[in-house]
Formats: C-alpha cells, sequence, structure tokens
C-alpha cells in the first residue's frame, strides 16, 4: 500500500525490541516477533539492551528470563564489573535463605562461580539462623566450607536467639553447627554466652 | 543499589513557562523526573519532537491533530447543525421508553420495557392474546392503558425530552414522577432505571456552551492533572493516571512527545472560569493485516477520562467529528479502559447500537514504548485491539 510508510513502521518494530530487550519483557518480545513477523536486528544497539536486559533481571530477580534473552538475541551477557556485582549480590540473597536451586540457575544461566565472599555471607546467615541443612547444601554446590569467622558468627547468632527464645533448643543447634563444621564456638563466644555454652557442652554429651 | 531520583528544578520551570501558575509547576517537580524532563525538552515544536506529520500525511491524515482546533462547540438552544444540547437526551428518552413505553410512527402506543418484563414473568407474549389467559392478558391490558394514561398525562414533558427541548429541571422531575408512579414501581426494572437517571448528575451537566477543542499540545496547560494535593490545595482534573498526579504521570511527556496522539478536550465555563472536564485519549492507527500488510486508518480512541458533566452524547459526536475531519476510516472505541468514566462512556457507545469488533493495529509513531491501555499500557503500540468500530466510509470490508 505505502511502501515508505510501511518501511518506517517496520523499523519502529526494532524500537520496540529494543526496549523490550533493555527491560527483559520476554513475553512481550515473543508477541511483538508474533504480532510484526519481522526479526530483530542485531547490531551494537542491541548488544547494548541485551546487556541492560541481563541486569534488569537480576535487579527485579527475574533470572528465569535471562536463558529467553539469550535465546532471543544470541547474545552473552558481557560480565563486566555491574555485573558481576549484581551475579555475586544474588548469590548471596539466594544463599541467604537456602534457595540453593536458585543459586545453581544463576550459574548455569551466566557462567560465573559465586565468589568466596558471599558464599561467608550465605553462612553467616544460615548458621546464624540454625538452618544447619543449608548450609551443608551451601557446602555441597559451592565446594567451599565455612570460615572460622563465619562459624564463630554464627555461633554468636544462634546463642544470642537462645536467649530470646529458650537456650535449649538452640545449644541442641549450636551442636549440630560443631558437627558440620568441626569448629567449637570461640573462647569470646564462650566468655559472652556462657549459660548457653553449658547447655551446648551438656547437649554434647 | 536504588538510584536517588533527582526531581526538576522549579526555577528552570518558571524561566522555560513564564505566566503558568506556580501551582501547575509546583505539580511538574512533584510528579515527574529528572529523565522525563529529558523526553520533554524533546517537544521541540508543538507538533511534537516525535513529529508524525509525514507519516499521517502519507496516509492521508493530514488534519489529525492540529493543535488548538476547535472541532465542535454545543450550546443548549437546540440548533441542530452544529450545536446539541448539552443534557444527555439519550439516556433521558431511554428511561421514558423504558418506564413506560412510547407512541410508534402509526400512533400506536408500545408499551415500556418495564411492563413487558411483567408479561415475561407471567409466561406471555403481547400477541398471545386473551386465549392464553383471560385474566392474565387483561391485567396486561389493564397496565397498558395505565401507562398510557401516565403518558399523556406527562405528555408536553415528554414531547420536549424527544425534541430534544427539555430542561434538565422539568426532566428530572418527569423521571422521578415516572419511576414513583409507575405501577411496577417494585420491580428490580424501575429500580435499575431510577439509578441509571441517577448516574446523570443531577445538577451537575454542563448546561452552558461546550467546546470541542484539540489539545494545544504545550507543556505549561497540557500534561494535566489527574487529582493532586500541593499544600493542601486538592487540584483535579482528568482523575486519570497518566497525568500528574497518578501512578503513571511519566506518560504525560511522552504524549506529548508522539505525534500519533492527540488528545480532544471538552471545555466549558464554569463560574466565570473556563475549565476542562473532559479529555479524549486518541492515537493514530493503521492496520496491520496477518499478511503483514497495511489496511485502513484507525482513530483508536483509548479512553475517555473526566467527570460526568460533560453529556456523553457531545463527546460521542465530536470524536466521530473529529475522527471523520482528520480523514480516518474508522474509529476503535477501545474496550481497555479501566477507569468508570471510560467505561460509562464505552456503555453508551454500546447503547448506541455500535458494532464490536476486532483489528490488529499499529500507532503510527513510536518510540518503542508508549501507555496506552488498549496496547497492555507500558507496551509497544501495536496488537490485537477490541472494541466498538464506527465505519465512516460505509466500507464494509
Amino acid at each position: 500500500m505505502n511502501g515508505p510508510l510501511e518501511a518506517m513502521l517496520n523499523e519502529d518494530f526494532q524500537k520496540g525490541y529494543l526496549k523490550y530487550l533493555e527491560e527483559g519483557k520476554t513475553d512481550e518480545i515473543i508477541e511483538l516477533r508474533e504480532f510484526s513477523g519481522i526479526a530483530p536486528v542485531i547490531d551494537e544497539k542491541t548488544k547494548e539492551a541485551v546487556q541492560k536486559g541481563y541486569i534488569r533481571c537480576l535487579e527485579e530477580n527475574c533470572i528465569d528470563k535471562i536463558p529467553y534473552l539469550k535465546a532471543f538475541s544470541g547474545i552473552e551477557p558481557v560480565i563486566d564489573e555491574k555485573l558481576t556485582y549484581l551475579i555475586q549480590e544474588k548469590y548471596v540473597a539466594s544463599f541467604e535463605m537456602g534457595r540453593i536451586s536458585e543459586a545453581d540457575k544463576l550459574k548455569r544461566f551466566t557462567g560465573v562461580s559465586p565468589s568466596e565472599d558471599a558464599v561467608q555471607r550465605g553462612y553467616v546467615n544460615l548458621l546464624g539462623k540454625g538452618w544447619v541443612e543449608y548450609a551443608a547444601a551451601l557446602k555441597g554446590f559451592s565446594g567451599i566450607a565455612p570460615s572460622d569467622e563465619s562459624v564463630q558468627r554464627g555461633y554468636a547468632g544462634c546463642f544470642e536467639l537462645g536467649l530470646i527464645n529458650g537456650v535449649e533448643a538452640w545449644a541442641n543447634i549450636a551442636v549440630k553447627i560443631k558437627k558440620f563444621s568441626g569448629i567449637s564456638p570461640s573462647k569470646k563466644i564462650v566468655e559472652g554466652y556462657s549459660d548457653a555454652y553449658k547447655k551446648f557442652l551438656g547437649a554434647q554429651k | 543499589m536504588e538510584e536517588k531520583k533527582p526531581k526538576l528544578d522549579l526555577n528552570e520551570l518558571k524561566t522555560r513557562f513564564p505566566g503558568t501558575p506556580e501551582v501547575y509547576l509546583e505539580a511538574i517537580v512533584e510528579n515527574l523526573e529528572e529523565k522525563d524532563w529529558d523526553v520533554l525538552n524533546g517537544v521541540k515544536d508543538k507538533l511534537g519532537f516525535l513529529n508524525a506529520r509525514k507519516r499521517l500525511d502519507l496516509v492521508g491524515l493530514s488534519n489529525y491533530d492540529l493543535p488548538g482546533t476547535i472541532v465542535g462547540k454545543y450550546d443548549s438552544k437546540g440548533n441542530k447543525e452544529e450545536k446539541k444540547n448539552a443534557i444527555d437526551y439519550f439516556v433521558l428518552k431511554s428511561c421514558v421508553k423504558e418506564l413506560i413505553g412510547n407512541y410508534n410512527e402509526k400512533g400506536t402506543f408500545v408499551v415500556g420495557g418495564i411492563a413487558q418484563n411483567y408479561l415475561k414473568a407471567e409466561g406471555l407474549q403481547e400477541e398471545q392474546g386473551p386465549e392464553t389467559n383471560k385474566v392474565k392478558a387483561e391485567n396486561f391490558k389493564k397496565r397498558k392503558a395505565e401507562a398510557k394514561k401516565l403518558y399523556d398525562n406527562y405528555k408536553t414533558t415528554i414531547d420536549s425530552i424527544f425534541n430534544e427541548k427539555a430542561d434538565l429541571k422539568s426532566a428530572k422531575y418527569l423521571i422521578d414522577q415516572l419511576a414513583n408512579e409507575n405501577l411496577e414501581n417494585r420491580d428490580k426494572s424501575a429500580q435499575r432505571i431510577k439509578e441509571a437517571y441517577k448516574a446523570i448528575p443531577s445538577e451537575g451537566i454542563l448546561s452552558g456552551e461546550v467546546v470541542a477543542e484539540v489539545w494545544k499540545r504545550d507543556p505549561s496547560v497540557d500534561m494535566s492533572y489527574s487529582n493532586i494535593d500541593i499544600d493542601g490545595k486538592e487540584l483535579s482534573e482528568f482523575y486519570c493516571c497518566a497525568f500528574l498526579g497518578g501512578c503513571n504521570s511519566n506518560a504525560a511527556p511522552i504524549y506529548l512527545r508522539n505525534g500519533a496522539l492527540s488528545m480532544l478536550d471538552f471545555k466549558a465555563v464554569e463560574d466565570g472560569t473556563e475549565k476542562r472536564f473532559v479529555r479524549a485519549i486518541t492515537g493514530a492507527c493503521i492496520e496491520r493485516k496477518k499478511d503483514n500488510s497495511l489496511g485502513k486508518t484507525y482513530m483508536l480512541v483509548d479512553s475517555v477520562e473526566g467527570s460526568d458533566r460533560i453529556s456523553d452524547e457531545i463527546i460521542f459526536d465530536a470524536i466521530t467529528s473529529y475522527a471523520k475531519s482528520s480523514g480516518f476510516d474508522r474509529i476503535m472505541f477501545s474496550n481497555e479502559a479501566g477507569n468508570n468514566k471510560p467505561n460509562k462512556f464505552l456503555d453508551f457507545v454500546k447503547r448506541k447500537k455500535t458494532k464490536k469488533g476486532k483489528a490488529r493495529l499499529q500507532l503510527l509513531n513510536t518510540e518503542g514504548s508508549d501507555y496506552l491501555e488498549a496496547f497492555n499500557s507500558w507496551s509497544f503500540p501495536a496488537g490485537e485491539t477490541e472494541g466498538y468500530v464506527i465505519d465512516l466510509r460505509g466500507d464494509k470490508k
């Protein structure tokens, strides 16, 4: 009907793709492709948009969209400083809540392993809340053992919770931490939580 | 990692828009961010930075969105050519017809919907006659006679409604009387009609001149208010989230920027001041067929926002005139709108027996994402759209 107009309107679809790629809107990308019948042009602008899309997926906790973005664009994420930071923060968030399968996805989707720091931050939270099973899963996933500092902070967290919720139960959890990590409470912890420590010793027998 | 949202500078706004009421500028500062201002700074001329003029010309829509164009003037004097009474006669006529009935062209009295409901409830049809059940048929005849009597009693006012000459006060009195005096006033239908009538603001429909005008595309007036509170002073205009104060305020500068979008404002004078009461958000679209070829042009009416104080008849008439004079093939009243006003207006469009339809539409211009409810709000403005369609060229293909 109208050659010049058709060309302009087709060009608009590329703007749409760029927006959706930047925003990591994978469902909308598919819809646009179906509606327009026009494939996205892959150029420098697209690469930039896809990279922004990866960032958005991490910022908005939509990591499941990462493989779709990759498959649709054929563009791998560039692991620059910003992306590295976001991936590690995402690891920390996953570890702290014991969501190891989520962390596993993150590793598969990005190809980036968790840093020592991210793993240790995970341990501190998991052990401090008494989630020893999750801590064991974290060790299995990362291959990194908890550091002495993480374990001590874990004990501190447990004993602190024991003061509020009942020393006995939390002493038992501390025993589990000992079994899992092979590390005993430090002198500082023993002195700081003497009652709890006594219960801990009792529970160990 | 959350970035601080930079605010706009009030003094810069004052310099850019001298003479603009400060409260408006404060609303801009309050509701928009610096990045929205970057968008606005792209509005280099009043036709929009994303000037769609060339595209509009290519499909014969050269008269669409000429800022400040007056599309129609409507007053209460009943001038038939260009002016229509501001009272919503469509609703008033429906109320009379439903409550008691009216005379048809042959001069026969046709009983109204309420009495018809009585027949249905009794399992009868008017034409079945006395053979079916003499007592019930007699009852119906009685009701019909009473409805006719009621009609004749109020004939002068009813005629003035059907001739579109009635003033609001007497029309309101009449509807109240009919609803109260009707024999079936315990019937749910009578209640429904009363409710429908109440939906017309009883004193509020503007009886003075109403002007339908294409927006100015001027940032100092056209970002408009949704409902905002500045220093305890409540300001409201269209109660629509896409304007200042709404949760999608950042749509306001984008509308201004995109020349394929156009607002049709309805203004009237109240308390000596001209105000905007209603705004129709429209877009210039083209049909994109499944084989990817381009088809007819559509004026998309995304929504009609604002107050109930302008008659829907006027709004409908002005939108249709605007679409025709712009050169569109069709109008699509999208049924995706969310607010009360647009839905009430869609009910009106439905009552006009406008056909429901679907079309694969694409907005004639975009930067990749626009706030249009027909296209799922913040999205690329294209897709299958559903709503009420008017063919302006009489071509049914």
